[in-house]
């Protein structure tokens, strides 16, 4: 049977059943790495993809440079969605959770009375103060303390390729949804 | 009153099978398969005033009679499904439990035909059946080692143990 029979199979399984397939025999392994085979599952799935004038200048520059790949990984942008506008994970209950899990840090200035130990921010559940949305149910809040919050995002973790980071370095922007309470005027910067 | 006999019969298409095989079918039934529908409007056939013998039939070079067979009947039992949309397409391809019941049984079937029939399906253009066809084959592998796929298809393994190894470790990448 051509590929695209284990093709049209493998779009209906789980990822690690897909990869499982691969080692099956090389048929398989053909069939399922086919980028087309990805291609059709990042559109499926709405997965974030760069620009075409970006995808054009990625090719034009591996012709340039021998040492890039030029392609991108459809596989990889399946399964992590590298491309997406929020890389950032979600805010959890605690900031102890997310200090533990994400690796994140609060520090306190350490001079003022704080609203928590570890910071000058607390995380507020629902939001307060401000119009109830639908999507954000958690956020941080912070008052007149001063201190420090580093939530580090690993972009290679976050499955944006390497060679893309290390030969194209393409601008990254970093940028926060702020609401400042209805009661409270207040200036914000990142 | 007399009626002309054309108002009540239904339109047939006729379609024949790579091992010559011809099947009349209603035009309605087949309006399933985008492939033969699109055959249709282009070549303008609905607009033909010629008997169904007279007609031409439809080759269908990659699929044999017994499959083609399979197709109708299906074809025939889902005529009154309604068209599904894009959106719905993408949200049933991402689940596999929602195979109809009628569907199970008439797919119940040895894995050579059922293979033979997401072939069809797939030539033909029919979603649905495509759909339910590779769905059972999904969940008959869902969760399965590879040698348990292997044993399952009846294949074998024709990896060295360095290529084996070569492929897992590519298959760790999204592990961390």
């Amino acid at each position: 049977y051509p590929d695209v029979v284990i093709q049209e199979i493998a779009k209906r399984l789980d990822y690690s059943t897909m990869q499982a397939m691969k080692l099956v025999n090389k048929r398989f392994l053909s069939a399922v790495s086919d980028p087309l085979l990805w291609m059709d599952l990042c559109e499926r799935d709405h997965r974030t993809l760069p620009t075409r004038e970006f995808r054009k200048g990625l090719a034009d520059h591996a012709l340039s440079d021998e040492s890039c790949k030029g392609k991108l990984d459809f596989e990889r942008i399946w399964v992590k969605d590298p491309f997406r506008s929020n890389l950032a994970p979600p805010i959890l209950s605690t900031l102890e959770e997310m200090q533990r899990k994400y690796g994140w840090k609060f520090e306190p200035d350490g001079e003022y009375s704080r609203p928590h130990p570890l910071s000058s921010v607390i995380v507020e559940e629902p939001p307060v103060g401000a119009e109830p949305h639908p999507e954000i149910t958690r956020c941080f809040a912070t008052s007149f303390w001063i201190g420090l919050r580093e939530l580090t995002i690993d972009l290679v973790k976050e499955g944006v390729p390497e060679w893309l980071l290390d030969h194209i370095r393409p601008r990254i922007i970093v940028s926060e949804l702020v609401a400042p309470r209805w009661d409270c005027a207040s200036v914000y910067k990142v | 009153f007399l009626f002309p006999i054309k108002m009540t019969s239904p339109r047939m298409i006729k379609l024949t099978s790579n091992d010559d095989k011809t099947f009349e079918v209603e035009r309605d039934v087949i309006k399933q398969s985008v492939t033969v529908n699109t055959l249709i409007t282009d070549l303008n056939m609905d607009d033909e005033d010629v008997s169904v013998e007279n007609q031409m039939a439809i080759p269908l070079p990659n699929v044999d009679a017994a499959t083609l067979e399979m197709v109708i009947t299906w074809c025939k039992q889902h005529r009154e499904d309604p068209p599904r949309n894009e959106e719905e397409e993408e949200k049933k391809e991402k689940r596999t439990d929602d195979i109809p019941e009628w569907d199970k049984t008439f797919l119940d079937v040895e894995q050579s035909v059922l293979f033979a029939l997401i072939l069809a399906a797939n030539y033909m253009d029919i979603k649905g059946l495509l759909d339910n066809c590779c769905k059972t084959v999904a969940n008959m592998i869902k969760g399965k080692t590879p040698d348990e796929i292997r044993k399952h298809f009846n294949i074998k393994n024709d990896f060295t143990p360095e290529e084996e190894e070569q492929i897992r470790k590519e298959n760790a990448w999204c592990e961390d």
